[in-house]
């Protein structure tokens, strides 16, 4: 080896010496449909749901998503997730609303049949929290609506109606850069 | 493989395969995003885009054929510049005439063009100086590829939002945050003919809302201790061999600066080479021929959103190019003693730019930009002599001003379906007016399908160089040249299929009007509007990404560009491109290997010569966390030694360069 290549090897072999933060590796940036997913799972945790909730689902918490699946397989890589305690996560898929009445969390997907209303009518009294991703979702009734502005997510959440639904928010959600409360809790989130 | 190189190779491939110590962290495939909190997450970016559009966007709602290369891809593939991570990039191809790396884009590479139809941004500043309009991509480019982030590449026309220049594509290239590299960096890089580099990074983010990110690169390259070029092949000419005529230094500076919603930013490099060719009828063989290209730019920037949501962001840049070319030329004076004489090219382009732009979106549907860009370009000087006599051939002073208001939307009809347009008025004392609309649908008949329907119209004034550049000995001015325009129409599929593959198609037609082209009447080399050029084509690609950091990618490109007069293919257009690249992990998630392939079909050169077509492969081995901070590269360009050769420029008594054999790299990086 040349001594030019040897002392250049040896310059940047000597800042061993020195103290190293181990630099981050940075990881390529997640697609909408992964960091969808994710913050579906995450929200759960959010969200108190009444001990009747969970009188058919025993030991599981389920997802249900309908309409045309938006996150490939990304949702079921968090199945058998524990969720509330012992619960553990099941996704579901169905493209009728009546199926997915069990379901603790329904995500509706933007291409879906049938009108948003008929199918909130079928989760009506229901402790069921109603997940979209449309224009102005949390506004004609649904709970969340999940979006992405630019490069990062956005929430605007309806809180009157999780409320008429049994649900109740618990911790913080976010900060107002990232979460627009369309009705705002009756009752401060602790 | 030579010897030297065998061994540099083989000592590199030790190191990594043997020093395996830290745990590996996950890669994108498999890991797990609810581990981070909610605020964590909803701070979390996705991958999106900025220059398809003026603004943030994901890949698939951006209104073009967009392709993103990252940091991590131009790490694993051993890229070693712009250049080199266009060329693996569908639907473009290089060519390189031991100076400077030429780009083609769809079949379009005209002989004579700096790169002046391709627009080249660095976090969306202009880099196409203002006197060629061209863009170094080469060694000579003025970021060093490690400070790059990610790059966009657009295609299709980009004047309704940018301007001039941006004909076939738009590329920007996004550095790395200060806060990603999070202390310092030092790198370490050897290759082939002699090539050392090194570079120092700082970046951090403070806790007082301050970001500092400085970088510092430089480069000694001796490059090939001789050269054989038949076309010189005479007792008179060494035989055709030049010796240690193939050198090249450089130097390169990035800084950025940046405090809540301010930036300041700044970059420059300076690059000598030596050209060892007899371009433009020097005298073969002398160490003297060179030439030095400088590039210089200071930016401010703010980047402002009110709280109804309007965004505002003004930039205000100052921008230097210069360059210097120096030329060996048999003295033809009797009264003379020397038996050869300097001539000194020199360019002076100086330019202010001051864009502002505002955006909005209105009811959740409709994304609005409506923006301004004026550019004051002091100096657009171009001067040359003889060095011996002082004897002043070109001295030719300029200054212009160019100024242009745009407007771009974007409307959300359905959920599934969007449809932008927009529009950009140029006026400039060389280029007269030009208005640039552009349009496009896209459409997702179901989730994992996108359509997308584009149609844009771009133009490209002529520069100072094409005009008004003489040298007394080998081209002549024509200051009666006209914008050259460009229509363009596409239609692009992209499909997703099942969770790890996505593929594409694109088909397009392109009209360009009034192009400008270098033409030779045997003696003099010059600039003039020709006829009409059609080009076509159709691109298919497709990409897969799997856990623990497997992913690849190929594309073919299949393309016909003709003078539509004659109906002849154009010179430097070839019909075929396939690249592909593949990065497996080797073992564990601490060492990859990677491999990129190309195969460009074969070409004519402006002078009618023959490029064969080529086939080439390059490996990399690349490995990280096995110490801590330590990251380790060895390639392989080349691997299997083809002949490669590339059309070479009308300026060149030859027709075709030939390009390297094979050729190695080395690359340490410490980071602390």
């Amino acid at each position: 080896m040349s001594r030019r290549r040897f002392v250049g090897f040896a310059l940047v072999a000597g800042c061993l010496g020195a103290r190293n933060l181990a630099g981050a590796e940075k990881a390529p940036a997640p697609t909408e449909a992964e960091l969808k997913a994710a913050l579906l799972v995450k929200l759960a945790g959010f969200i108190v749901w009444p001990e009747s909730a969970f009188a058919k689902s025993g030991s599981q918490f389920e997802i249900g998503v309908l309409g045309t699946n938006p996150f490939g397989a990304f949702l079921n890589r968090h199945e058998d997730k524990k969720i509330h305690g012992d619960r553990a996560l099941k996704i579901r898929y169905a493209s009728s609303a009546s199926e997915l009445k069990d379901c603790h969390v329904v995500f509706i997907a933007s291409q879906h049949e049938g009108a948003l209303g008929s199918i909130l009518k079928v989760f009506e009294g229901r402790p069921v929290l109603i997940v979209g991703e449309e224009p102005g979702f949390a506004m004609n009734g649904g709970m969340i609506n999940l979006l992405i502005r630019e490069d990062k997510p956005y929430l605007e959440i309806n809180a009157r109606t999780a409320e008429l639904a049994g649900l109740k928010f618990r911790g913080q959600l976010g900060s107002p850069k990232s979460v627009r409360w369309v009705v705002q809790p009756s009752v401060e989130p602790r | 493989m030579g010897g030297r190189a065998a061994s540099a190779f083989r000592w590199a491939l030790a190191a990594a395969a043997a020093l395996a110590l830290s745990p590996g962290r996950a890669e994108p495939g498999d890991r797990d995003l609810t581990e981070l909190t909610l605020d964590e997450l909803l701070e979390t970016k996705v991958q999106t885009v900025t220059a398809a559009a003026r603004r943030t966007q994901s890949v698939s709602d951006a209104p073009s054929a967009v392709s993103v290369i990252t940091s991590d891809d131009i790490r694993k593939l051993g890229y070693q510049h712009l250049g080199d991570v266009l060329a693996s990039t569908r639907g473009f191809y290089t060519s390189n005439d031991r100076d400077y790396t030429y780009l083609g884009v769809r079949g379009f590479g005209r002989p004579g063009d700096y790169n002046s139809r391709v627009l080249v941004l660095v976090n969306g500043q202009r880099i196409n100086d203002n006197v060629t309009g061209g863009a170094l991509i080469g060694r000579e480019f003025i970021l060093d590829p490690d400070l790059i982030d990610r790059v966009e590449i657009v295609r299709g026309p980009g004047s309704a939002l940018y301007g001039s220049n941006a004909f076939f594509a738009v590329v920007n290239v996004v550095t790395r945050k200060p806060k990603d590299i999070d202390g310092a960096e030092a790198t370490f890089t050897t290759a082939s003919q002699d090539l050392y580099q090194g570079r120092f990074t700082y970046g951090k983010a403070f806790k007082n809302g301050v970001d500092l990110l400085l970088s510092g690169t430089i480069t000694d390259h001796a490059g090939h201790e001789s050269l054989y070029f038949r076309e010189y092949d005479d007792p008179s000419t060494g035989n055709g061999v030049t010796r240690n005529t193939d050198g090249e230094k450089a130097r390169s500076f990035f800084g950025q600066l940046g405090w809540k919603e301010l930036t300041l930013e700044g970059g420059w490099v300076e690059r000598i080479k030596h050209v060892p060719t007899g371009a433009f009828e020097t005298v073969f063989g002398d160490p003297g021929n060179e030439t030095i290209d400088g590039d210089y730019y200071t930016r401010l920037r703010l980047d402002h959103e009110f709280e109804n949501g309007l965004r505002l962001e003004a930039n205000i840049s100052s921008s230097y190019y210069y360059f210097d070319g120096t030329y060996i030329y048999e003295n033809d004076r009797p009264s003379s003693l020397a038996p050869t004489y300097r001539f000194v090219d020199q360019i002076r382009g100086r330019w202010l730019t001051e864009d502002v732009h505002v955006q909005r979106m209105w009811w959740d549907r409709l994304s609005t930009t409506l923006g301004l860009e004026a550019r004051q370009n002091l100096n657009q000087d171009q001067d040359n002599y003889r060095d011996d006599t002082g004897e002043i051939i070109l001295n030719t002073p300029r200054s212009s001003q160019t100024w242009g208001p745009y407007f771009d939307s974007s409307f959300t009809v359905l959920t599934n379906l969007t449809l932008s347009a927009g529009v950009r008025y140029d006026r400039g004392d060389f280029e007269g007016s030009a208005v640039s609309p552009r349009a496009s649908l896209i459409y997702r008949p179901i989730q994992t399908t996108t359509l997308k329907l584009l149609y844009g119209q771009s133009f490209r004034g002529p520069n100072s160089y094409e005009r008004f550049y003489t040298d007394g000995l080998t081209q002549k001015t024509n200051p009666d040249l006209k914008p050259e325009k460009i229509d363009t129409y596409e239609a692009v599929v992209e499909q997703d299929l099942g969770q790890h593959f996505k593929a594409s198609v694109a088909g397009y037609v392109y009209y360009v009007h009034d192009l400008i082209d270098q033409t030779s009447d045997g003696y003099f080399l010059m600039y003039r509007n020709l006829d009409e050029v059609r080009g076509r084509g159709l691109e298919f690609e497709v990409s897969g990404h799997f856990a623990h950091g497997l992913r690849g990618r190929v594309s073919l490109a299949i393309q016909d560009a003709i003078a539509l007069d004659t109906h002849m293919r154009l010179s430097n257009s070839p019909e075929r491109l396939l690249q592909g690249s593949l990065i497996v992990p080797v073992y564990e998630e601490k060492v990859f290997g990677g491999m990129d392939l190309r195969y460009v079909s074969g070409r004519t050169s402006a002078s009618g010569g023959e490029a064969p077509g080529y086939f080439t492969l390059n490996l990399t081995l690349f490995s990280h966390r096995w110490v801590n901070g330590l990251e380790l590269s060895a390639s392989v360009y080349n691997v299997l030694d083809r002949r490669i050769l590339e059309p070479a420029p009308l300026e060149l008594l030859q027709q075709v360069i030939e390009q390297d054999g094979r050729t190695f790299q080395v690359k340490l990086t410490y980071k602390f």
